[in-house]
C-alpha cells in the first residue's frame, strides 16, 4: 500500500484526473487566516498530498503547525486560499455516509445517551444512508462490544470517564462505515496504556475495511505504530518535510512490534526529521 | 420505556420538592416583611392614610374579595397573553437572526440599544394607538418581554462550543435539526432564566399600561383608590401586584421539568 502512495505522488497528477484508487488529492494547497490589516496568518504553504483507498496515513508535526487545519480542509469544512482539493466521487457530496470525523474532544451531546450519541450521524442524515437503521444498529452492537461500552449504552456522557467518552466518540465515527476516516488527535487526552490499546483496536477495525484514514497526531510512536505511511509537517507555515512508508507489515499490528529494531530505527529517523525541520 | 417513565417520575418529584422549597422560602420572606411592616406601623403609630397596618389591608381585601380578584385576574390574563406573544416572537426572531449572520450583526446593536430605553415611556402612545382596552396592555407586556428574550436567546446560541457546531456541520445537519438537537437543549437554562425575567416584566408592562389608561385591572384599581384616598384598598392592589409578579417569575421554571424529557423524542 505505501508503494502505491509513492507512485501516485510521483505521477504529479492534475486534480481533474483523480486516479480510481485515490480518495482525496490536495494540489498546491495554501491556507491563510485573517488576511486583513493586522497581517495574515499563513498556516499551510503548498501542500501536495494524495490519500489512496485503504491506506492509514499519519500526519505528524509540532503543535500549532496546521495539522488540524489540514484535516478540516479535507473534511470540506474549510476552503483553501489557493490550490485545489479533489475528492473521489460522492465523498464530499454525501459526506455524512462516506466520510467520518473524530474530533480532539469527544463532543458528545450531554442530553443524549451513549447509544443515541453514537447513532447521531444516522439521525441527522437518514436519507444519505443506503443501509437502513436496522443495519446501523447491528453495527452499533459490534462496535459497542469491541470498545467494551456495551454495559454503558444507556449512560449519559457525564456518567462516563474521559476514556470511555473518547471511545463513544470513536463508535460514532465508525458507525457510518466511511470510505475516509479523519482523526484529529483522538487519543491525546488519554493515558498511555489505554491509548495504546485504543489505537491498536482502531487500526484493526479500519484495516478490515478498505477505508482510508488520516490520523493527525504529535506522537511519533503513535504515528509509526498505527500508520502505513507518515507525513511530517514543518512548523507554520507548514510544508511537507517528509513522506515515508512505515516499515511494518500491513493489517493488524501487535504491541510486541513496538520493540523491534526496524520500528525503533524508524521512530528515530522521524524524530531527526522533526528536530531538523 | 420503563427507564423514561422512571426518569419522568424522578423529574416530577424533584420538581415538587424544589417547588415546595421555593414556596417555603417565599412564605418565610412574606412573614418577615409583614412582621417588619406591622412593627413599623405600631412603633411609629403611623396613621392609616400614610401606612395602613397589615390587618387593615387584609380587612379591605376581605371586605370585597371578588372585586380585587376579578381585577387581578384581568391583569394576570393580559400579562400572560403578552408574555406568550412577546416570547414567541422573541424566540422566533432569535431563530431567524442566528441563521443569518449578516442580518444579525446589523440588528444586534439596535436590539441592545432598545433595551436601554425606558420602554414604559411608550405607554401613553400605545393607549392612543390601541385604546384603553385589552390590546394596549397586551402590546405593552409583549414589548417588554420581547427584547430580553431575543438578546438572551441569541447570546446563548452563540456561546455554544464551536466543536459542536462543527460536528453538526460535518454531518450536514439542517438548521431545524441543529435547533432541535443542539441549540435549544444547550441554551435551555439561559432561555428559562430569560423567560423568568420577561415574565416579571410582563406584569410590570401590563400594570403600567393600566395606570396610563384603562377601566379594569390592578393598575386601574391602584389609580382609582389613590384618587379616592382609599389607602388600604390601594395597598391591597399593590400586594396583589407583587404576588402576581412572584407567581409569574416562577412560572417558566415549570418548563425545566417538562421540556428536557422531550429532547430525546424522534431519535431512534
Amino acid at each position: 500500500m505505501p508503494l502505491l502512495a509513492r507512485e501516485l505522488l510521483n505521477v504529479g497528477m492534475s486534480p481533474d484526473a483523480l486516479p480510481s484508487a485515490a480518495l482525496v488529492a490536495l494540489t498546491g494547497v495554501h491556507l491563510s487566516f485573517g488576511g486583513g490589516g493586522n497581517g495574515e496568518l499563513k498556516v499551510l504553504d503548498g501542500i501536495d498530498l494524495v490519500i489512496p483507498r485503504g491506506e492509514f496515513l499519519a500526519v505528524l508535526g509540532p503543535s500549532g503547525c496546521g495539522k488540524s487545519t489540514l484535516l478540516r480542509l479535507v473534511a470540506g469544512l474549510l476552503s483553501p486560499t489557493a490550490g485545489s482539493i479533489s475528492w473521489s466521487e460522492g465523498l464530499i457530496e454525501r459526506r455524512p455516509s462516506r466520510m467520518a470525523m473524530n474530533f480532539q474532544k469527544p463532543v458528545l451531546l450531554p442530553w443524549l445517551s451513549l447509544e443515541q450519541n453514537a447513532l447521531l450521524p444516522f439521525n441527522l442524515a437518514k436519507s444519505e444512508f443506503d443501509k437502513g437503521m436496522a443495519e446501523a444498529k447491528e453495527r452499533l452492537e459490534r462496535l459497542l462490544q469491541l470498545t467494551g461500552l456495551e454495559p454503558f449504552r444507556h449512560y449519559l456522557p457525564h456518567e462516563l470517564s474521559g476514556g470511555m467518552q473518547m471511545r463513544a466518540a470513536l463508535v460514532r465515527t465508525l458507525i457510518v462505515q466511511p470510505d475516509l476516516v479523519l482523526m484529529d488527535e483522538p487519543f491525546a487526552a488519554i493515558d498511555e496504556l489505554t491509548r495504546e490499546g485504543l489505537g491498536r483496536d482502531f487500526r484493526s477495525i479500519v484495516a478490515r475495511s478498505d477505508a482510508g484514514t488520516i490520523f493527525v497526531t504529535h506522537s511519533i510512536h503513535e504515528a509509526a505504530f498505527l500508520a502505513d505511511r507518515v507525513v511530517i509537517l514543518s512548523p507554520r507555515p507548514s510544508r511537507i518535510l517528509a513522506d515515508l512508508a512505515v516499515p511494518l507489515p500491513g493489517g493488524e499490528r501487535d504491541i510486541s512490534q513496538r520493540r523491534n529494531d526496524v520500528y525503533l530505527d524508524f521512530c528515530d529517523s522521524l524524530r531527526e526529521i522533526i528536530a531538523n525541520g | 420505556m420503563a427507564d423514561s417513565r422512571q426518569d419522568l417520575l424522578k423529574g416530577f418529584s424533584l420538581g415538587l420538592r424544589t417547588g415546595a422549597a421555593t414556596v417555603t422560602n417565599i412564605a418565610l420572606a412574606v412573614a418577615f416583611i409583614v412582621a417588619l411592616w406591622w412593627s413599623i406601623v405600631a412603633i411609629f403609630s403611623l396613621p392609616t392614610f400614610l401606612l395602613p397596618s397589615p390587618a387593615e389591608v387584609a380587612l379591605a381585601f376581605f371586605h370585597r374579595p371578588a372585586f380585587f380578584l376579578q381585577h387581578a385576574q384581568v391583569t394576570a390574563y393580559h400579562a400572560a397573553l403578552g408574555f406568550i406573544i412577546g416570547n414567541s416572537l422573541g424566540v422566533a426572531l432569535a431563530i431567524v437572526l442566528y441563521r443569518f449572520t449578516r442580518i444579525r450583526t446589523l440588528t444586534m446593536p439596535v436590539l441592545i440599544s432598545f433595551q436601554a430605553i425606558p420602554i414604559v415611556a411608550l405607554a401613553p402612545i400605545l393607549i392612543v394607538w390601541f385604546g384603553t382596552g385589552m390590546a394596549s396592555k397586551v402590546v405593552m407586556a409583549s414589548i417588554l418581554c420581547f427584547f430580553p428574550i431575543v438578546i438572551n436567546t441569541l447570546q446563548a446560541f452563540s456561546s455554544i462550543d464551536r466543536d459542536y457546531a462543527e460536528l453538526f456541520d460535518f454531518y450536514r445537519a439542517n438548521y431545524a435539526q441543529k435547533l432541535k438537537l443542539l441549540l435549544f437543549p444547550a441554551s435551555f437554562t439561559s432561555i428559562v432564566a430569560a423567560m423568568q425575567i420577561s415574565a416579571g416584566l410582563a406584569v410590570v408592562g401590563t400594570i403600567v399600561a393600566e395606570l396610563t389608561g384603562s377601566d379594569r385591572g390592578l393598575g386601574h384599581v391602584l389609580l382609582n383608590t389613590s384618587f379616592r384616598f382609599e389607602i388600604p384598598s390601594m395597598f391591597v392592589a399593590m400586594v396583589l401586584s407583587a404576588l402576581l409578579g412572584i407567581v409569574f417569575f416562577n412560572m417558566p421554571r415549570v418548563l425545566r421539568y417538562v421540556i428536557p424529557r422531550s429532547w430525546k423524542l424522534g431519535l431512534v
